[in-house]
C-alpha cells in the first residue's frame, strides 16, 4: 500500500485522484476522533473521579488520575443504594412507555401526515402548542387529577400518558412519514387496503430506523425521569434508579465519588442499550420497495 | 373550589368521589387524642392510628438516623404508628399535594424559606390550639427559636435541629502572622486589620491565600446584617427597611472587600477553585477566616476532609459589643399540612421529637445545634471540640431569625442578587437597595404581609 | 391518474359528483376523510382533553388572578400581565432565553448534522463505538452532568480554561463571568446533542441510494451531493431539530438550576447566577410559582411564554414552507 504522500508538481491526474480521495477519507475519520475525545473528557473526569478516596475528590487542584484508585465506591453504591430493586421499578414503567409511545405515536402521527382532513393543521399545531406551555403551571392541576382519580404513589401518572401520544414524538413520526413514498401509499388505496394495514405492512416497516429511534429516545427519558417519580412516587418500596443517586447526597455535602460511581451505575445499561441498537438500526436495515 | 371546570374533564375525572377528599381532620379514633400527658398509655393499646411523616433527609446515615427516631416511638407508642418517607423535599411536592388533598399527615422541611408563604397560603396547619389540646410543654424549647416558625403571632411548626453561623478561623495560620489565635477579630474594623495579615498574595495578583471573603460559600446576608444592625424590616408599621442607613452601610462593607482584594477578578478566581462542599478553600489552605455554618463543625466535614486543620470558632464579629455572641438561627422544622388526617396525633409525634433523644440523635447525625434548652448543656454535644460556641451562639438573648413575611423568597434573592450587581457588578449600593425596597414594599402590601 | 370511486384517505383529484355536502360543508369523501383522521389521533385526543386541557384553562385562568394554593383564587384582571411588563426580571430572564435560543438552538443542529453525517459511514471498523460516545452525553443524569461541567468550565482548574492556556489564550470566566456564563450553556447544550444525532441517523438511513447514485451519474462530488440530495431529503428531519429545540431553549430550566446552585453563590443567595446571567425564563418561572408563591404570576409568566413560543414556531414553520421536502406531499 503507497503511502499517502502529496503529489509532486506536475504528477499525472490520476495520482492527484487518489490522493485527494485518500485526504477525503482520512480528514472525516481524523475530525471524528478529535471530536470524540472532546466529547468523551466529561467522561474521563466522571469515572476519574468515581475511583477517588473523598480526599482526592476534593483536592484543589484537582488530580487527573487517582491515586490509590479505589474500587469501593462502586461496591458502596451498589449496595447502598438497592440497585435491584431500583433497577426493576424503573423496568416497570420504562418498558410499557416504549410500547406505549411507538404505537401511540405511530397512529397519531399518521393520522396527521398521510390522512387529508379538514382541520388537520390546525389540530396538530395544538398538539405543538401542548408542548410550549411550561410544566411548572400545570403540576398542580394535574396533580389535583391525578389525586382525584388515585393515582398517586402508583406508577400510572407515569405510564397512561404513554400510551395517549406524546407530542414531541407525534411530530418526529409526523416528519418521517411525510417523507414517505406517496405512489406507494397510493397504490396500496387503489388496492384497497384500510389505512390501518398500510400503516403496519407498509409506512412501519419503512420508517424502522424512526420507530427504534422513538423507542430508544423514550426508554431513555423514562430511565432518567427524575422529576415526575419525585411528585408522583411516594414510597421508597416505589422508587426508581433516578431518585436512587439521592442517597449519597446529605443535607450539608456530597459524596463525589459515590455520587459519579452510581451515575455510572444508573448509566451503564443505557449505554449497552444504545450500544446494541445503534448497530441494528443504522447497519441492518435493508429497505424494500422504491428505495435503495 | 375548581368545580367550575369540572365540565371539561372525562368522566373519569368526576369528583364525586372526591367530594370527601379535602379534608377536615378527622377524628382519631378512640381514646388516643385525648390523653393529656405524653406519657406511654398506661391503658390497653387502642385501635392504630397511621402517620406518613415526610421527611427531608435522603442521605444513607441521615435515613438510618431519623429511622431509629421513628422507630422509638412506634416501640413506646403502638397506638400511633409512623411511618417515614425520606428523600429531598421541594415546596413544589408539598404544595401539589395539599392541593390534590391528601398531603403526608406530617412533614420535616429542611428549607424554612418557605414557611411564611405556607403559613400564608393556609397550605399548613396553625399549630396554637392543637398543642394547647395535647397540653404540649414548649418549656424547654428556646424561646427564639420558635420565632423563626411563627408568622402573624401564630405557630406553624417547631424547630428540630437548628443552623446558625459563626467565624471559623485558622489557628496556625495567626500565630504565623503574628496574630493571638486565642483572640479572633470582634469587630469588623478587627477583621479587616487581621484579613490584612493574613492574604497572601502570588507574584501575578492572584490570590495564594485570602485572609477573609465575605460572601462565600453563600452569601451570609442573613447572618451578618444584624451585627452591623441592618433590619430588614420593621414589623410595626409593616415596611421593608432594606435601604436603611445602616443596610447601606452594609452593603459597603463587602463592597469594600470587594474593591481591594478582587482586582483582576483575584478573589472571584479564588472561589471558583473550591471543590469539597462550603469550607473547601479553608480545607486547602486558601482562606484564613470563614463565616461557615455549624454542621462545617461536625464530624462528616471540616475534621473529616481535612484532618490537619487546626481550627478555632467564633461569634462572628458585630459593630456594637453587646451584640457581639448574638447569631442568626435557622434550622429544620415539621409541621402540619392542611389536610393531614390527623393533627392531633402529628403533633403528639411532633412533641416527642422535642424531647431530648431523638434531638440529640439527628444533632449529632446532621451536625445541628439543639432547639432544647436542656440540650445546651448536654455532656455528648458539649464534648464536641469548638460545639460550645455554636451552642452559646443558639442561646443569646438577641439571636435574631428569618423575617417571617410572605414576600421572604423575592427578599432573600433579591438581596442576593442585589449583592452581586454591587460587588461584581459595580451597582451603587443606595440605589441598588432603594430599588429592591420599593419592589418588596410593593408587593408586600399587594400581598399582604 | 384516474379517478376511482371511493378511496378511502388521500384527497382525489377530480370532478367530485353527487356531493351532498352535509352540516359543515364536506363531501362525502372529506367526511370520511375526516372520520379516519380523527380516529387515527384519538388516543391524542383522549390524552389532551384528559389531562392537558384541563391544566392549560386551569393555568389561564389562575394568570387573572392571585392564585393561592387551597384558597378560592381572587379575580385580579390583567394585574399580572402589566406587573410582569414592569418586572425587570422578566426582561431580563426573556433576554437571557432569547440568546440561548437564537444563538444556541442554530449551532447545536449544525453540529449535530455535521456528527451525524460523519457517523453515517460504512465500512469504518469501531464507528459504532464512535456512535455510542457521542450518545454518552444524553444518558448521563442531569445533574452529574452540570457538575461535571461545573469543575470543566471552572475558570482556574477546569481543564477547558487549562488547555486553552497551554495554547496560550486566557480563558474566560465562564458560569462565573456574567458574559460568558450563557456560553457555558451553549457548550453544554451541544455536548449533550446526542439525541438530534440520533435523529439525523434515522433520518439520514432513509434517503435513497438510488438518489446519490444518479447524482454521482451527473457528475457531483460530495459537497453537492450534500447540498442538492441530503439535505433536501433531510430536510423534515431539520424542521423537527429547529422547532423541538427551539421550544426546549425556551424553557430551558434544569441545567441553570443546577449550575446556579452548584456555582455556590445560589443556595442562599439568589438562584440565576451572578448577576441573574443564568435567569432564563423557566427559571424566573420557577422562582416565582414555588418560592414566591405567586402562582398566578408564573402562569401569567407561562402563557406569555407560549405565545412567544407559538408566534416563533409559526415563523419556522411558514419560513421552512418553501424549504422542507415531503415525499409524501402532494
Amino acid at each position: 500500500m503507497s503511502a499517502i504522500a502529496a503529489p509532486r508538481a506536475g504528477a499525472p491526474r490520476s495520482q492527484r485522484r487518489l490522493w485527494s480521495s485518500r485526504l477525503s477519507r482520512v480528514a472525516p475519520m481524523v475530525l471524528l476522533i478529535v471530536l470524540a475525545v472532546v466529547y468523551l473528557t466529561p467522561f474521563v473526569w466522571m469515572i476519574s473521579t468515581s475511583l477517588k478516596t473523598i480526599a482526592q475528590s476534593i483536592a484543589s487542584p484537582p488530580v487527573l488520575i487517582p491515586d490509590p484508585i479505589v474500587f469501593k465506591p462502586f461496591t458502596d453504591a451498589l449496595t447502598k443504594m438497592n440497585y435491584p430493586l431500583a433497577f426493576r421499578n424503573t423496568l416497570i414503567y420504562a418498558v410499557p412507555a416504549v410500547i406505549g409511545t411507538v404505537v401511540s405515536c405511530s397512529l397519531v402521527a399518521y393520522g396527521f401526515a398521510l390522512v387529508q382532513w379538514r382541520g388537520r393543521n390546525a389540530m396538530f399545531l395544538i398538539v405543538l402548542a401542548t408542548m410550549m406551555l411550561p410544566s411548572q403551571v400545570t403540576l398542580i392541576p394535574l396533580y389535583v387529577i391525578y389525586a382525584k382519580l388515585g393515582w398517586i404513589n402508583t406508577y400510572l401518572p407515569l405510564l397512561v400518558p404513554t400510551f395517549l401520544g406524546s407530542p414531541f414524538f407525534i411530530f418526529l413520526l409526523r416528519q418521517f412519514f411525510m417523507g414517505m413514498p406517496k405512489e406507494l401509499i397510493d397504490a396500496a388505496r387503489l388496492d384497497g387496503a384500510s389505512e390501518l394495514r398500510i400503516l403496519a405492512t407498509i409506512v412501519a416497516p419503512l420508517s424502522a430506523p424512526a420507530l427504534i429511534t422513538v423507542g430508544i429516545l423514550t426508554f431513555i427519558d423514562k430511565w432518567n425521569d427524575f422529576y415526575g417519580p419525585l411528585i408522583y412516587l411516594q414510597k421508597p418500596e416505589l422508587q426508581p434508579l433516578s431518585l436512587a443517586v439521592q442517597v449519597f447526597q446529605t443535607q450539608h455535602g456530597t459524596d463525589w465519588p459515590l455520587l459519579m460511581a452510581a451515575s455510572i451505575l444508573v448509566a451503564a445499561p443505557l449505554v449497552a442499550l444504545y450500544f446494541v441498537a445503534q448497530r441494528k438500526f443504522i447497519e441492518g436495515i435493508t429497505l424494500t420497495g422504491l428505495k435503495g | 373550589m375548581r368545580k367550575r371546570f369540572i365540565g371539561l374533564a372525562m368522566a373519569s375525572l368526576v369528583l364525586a368521589s372526591a367530594c370527601g377528599s379535602t379534608a377536615s381532620p378527622a377524628p382519631s379514633t378512640a381514646a388516643a387524642t385525648t390523653a393529656a400527658s405524653q406519657a406511654p398509655a398506661a391503658s390497653a393499646p387502642v385501635a392504630t392510628v397511621t402517620l406518613t411523616l415526610r421527611y427531608c433527609w435522603g442521605g444513607e446515615g441521615e435515613v438510618k438516623a431519623m429511622e431509629k427516631v421513628i422507630q422509638a416511638w412506634n416501640s413506646a407508642h403502638p397506638e400511633i404508628f409512623v411511618k417515614g418517607i425520606s428523600g429531598n423535599i421541594k415546596t413544589e411536592e408539598v404544595a401539589a399535594a395539599v392541593a390534590g388533598g391528601a398531603p403526608p399527615d406530617m412533614v420535616i422541611m429542611c428549607d424554612n424559606g418557605a414557611i411564611a408563604g405556607f403559613a400564608h397560603d393556609k397550605v399548613i396547619m396553625p399549630l396554637d390550639d392543637i398543642l394547647t389540646k395535647i397540653g404540649a410543654d414548649m418549656k424547654d424549647i428556646i424561646p427564639a427559636s420558635l420565632k423563626w416558625t411563627q408568622y402573624q403571632g401564630k405557630q406553624y411548626g417547631l424547630p428540630f435541629g437548628q443552623d446558625t453561623w459563626g467565624l471559623y478561623y485558622n489557628t496556625d495560620m495567626f500565630t504565623a502572622a503574628g496574630l493571638d489565635p486565642t483572640k479572633p477579630p470582634t469587630t469588623p474594623d478587627e477583621l479587616w486589620t487581621d484579613a490584612k495579615a493574613l492574604t497572601k498574595f502570588n507574584a501575578d495578583g492572584s490570590l495564594a491565600v485570602a485572609g477573609f471573603i465575605p460572601d462565600d460559600p453563600d452569601r451570609n446576608l442573613e447572618s451578618t446584617s444584624n451585627l452591623f444592625n441592618c433590619q430588614f424590616y420593621d414589623e410595626a408599621n409593616k415596611k421593608i427597611t432594606v435601604n436603611s442607613p445602616e443596610c447601606v452601610a452594609w452593603f459597603n462593607w463587602y463592597k469594600k472587600w470587594y474593591d481591594t482584594y478582587n482586582k483582576g477578578n483575584a478573589m472571584v478566581n479564588l472561589i471558583s477553585t473550591r471543590t469539597g462542599g462550603d469550607a473547601g478553600l479553608m480545607q486547602t489552605g486558601q482562606l484564613a477566616m470563614a463565616i461557615y455554618g455549624e454542621w462545617e463543625n461536625g464530624a462528616a466535614y471540616l475534621s473529616a476532609n481535612a484532618p490537619n486543620l487546626k481550627y478555632d470558632t467564633a461569634p462572628i464579629p458585630a459593630i456594637n459589643p453587646d451584640k457581639y455572641g448574638a447569631a442568626f438561627i435557622n434550622g429544620n422544622a415539621w409541621f402540619i399540612p392542611t389536610g393531614s388526617t390527623n393533627p392531633e396525633a402529628a403533633a403528639k409525634f411532633g412533641m416527642y421529637l422535642m424531647t431530648d433523644d431523638p434531638s440529640r440523635t439527628m444533632d449529632i447525625q446532621n451536625a445541628s445545634v439543639p432547639q432544647l434548652t436542656s440540650l445546651l448543656t448536654d455532656p455528648v454535644l458539649t464534648a464536641i471540640p469548638h460545639q460550645k460556641t455554636f451552642l452559646n451562639l443558639v442561646n443569646h438573648k438577641d439571636a435574631w431569625t428569618t423575617p417571617m413575611i410572605s414576600v421572604y423568597g423575592q427578599l432573600k434573592d433579591g438581596l442576593g442578587s442585589a449583592l452581586s450587581a454591587v460587588t461584581t457588578g459595580g451597582a451603587d449600593p443606595q440605589k441598588a437597595l432603594n430599588d429592591l425596597a420599593a419592589d418588596l414594599q410593593a408587593k408586600l402590601d399587594a400581598n399582604g404581609p | 391518474m384516474t379517478a376511482v370511486a371511493r378511496p378511502p384517505g388521500g384527497a382525489v383529484p377530480g370532478p367530485v359528483r353527487s356531493s351532498r355536502r352535509g352540516r359543515l360543508n364536506l363531501t362525502r369523501v372529506e367526511r370520511r376523510n375526516l372520520r379516519t383522521g380523527l380516529l387515527f389521533i384519538s388516543p391524542w385526543l383522549v390524552g389532551f382533553l384528559a389531562f392537558n386541557l384541563y391544566p392549560a384553562i386551569a393555568s389561564l385562568y389562575y394568570s387573572f388572578t392571585n392564585f393561592k394554593i387551597l384558597q378560592e383564587p381572587r379575580w385580579v384582571g390583567p394585574d399580572n400581565y402589566t406587573a410582569l411588563i414592569n418586572d425587570p426580571l422578566f426582561w431580563k430572564s426573556l433576554g437571557n432565553t432569547l440568546y440561548l435560543t437564537i444563538i444556541g438552538v442554530p449551532l447545536a443542529v449544525v453540529v449535530a448534522l455535521g456528527i451525524a453525517l460523519l457517523l453515517n459511514r460504512k465500512g469504518i471498523r469501531g464507528i459504532g463505538i464512535f456512535r455510542t460516545i457521542f450518545y454518552l452525553p444524553v444518558v448521563i443524569p442531569g445533574v452529574a452532568a452540570a457538575i461535571l461541567w461545573i469543575f470543566l468550565l471552572s475558570p482556574i482548574n477546569g481543564l477547558v480554561n487549562q488547555s486553552l492556556r497551554v495554547a496560550g489564550i486566557a480563558g474566560p470566566g465562564w458560569f462565573y463571568d456574567p458574559a460568558w456564563a450563557k456560553n457555558g450553556i451553549i457548550l453544554m447544550t451541544i455536548w449533550a446533542a446526542g439525541d438530534v444525532v440520533i435523529i439525523y441517523l434515522g433520518a439520514l438511513q432513509g434517503v435513497s441510494r438510488a438518489l446519490y447514485e444518479a447524482a454521482e451519474v451527473d457528475g457531483a462530488g460530495a459537497w453537492v451531493k450534500l447540498r442538492h440530495v441530503t439535505i433536501p431529503m433531510i430536510s423534515p428531519a431539520i424542521l423537527f431539530n429547529l422547532v423541538t429545540g427551539a421550544i426546549a431553549a425556551f424553557q430551558s430550566f434544569t441545567q441553570a438550576f443546577v449550575i446556579s446552585a452548584g456555582v455556590g453563590r445560589g443556595n442562599d443567595g439568589s438562584i440565576g447566577g451572578v448577576q441573574n446571567s443564568l435567569l432564563f425564563y423557566g427559571l424566573n418561572l420557577y422562582n416565582n410559582g414555588f418560592r414566591y408563591f405567586q402562582m398566578g404570576y408564573a402562569s401569567a409568566l407561562a402563557w406569555i411564554l407560549l405565545i412567544i413560543i407559538l408566534i416563533a414556531t409559526l415563523v419556522l414553520l411558514r419560513a421552512s414552507r418553501n424549504r422542507v421536502y415531503y415525499e409524501s406531499a402532494q
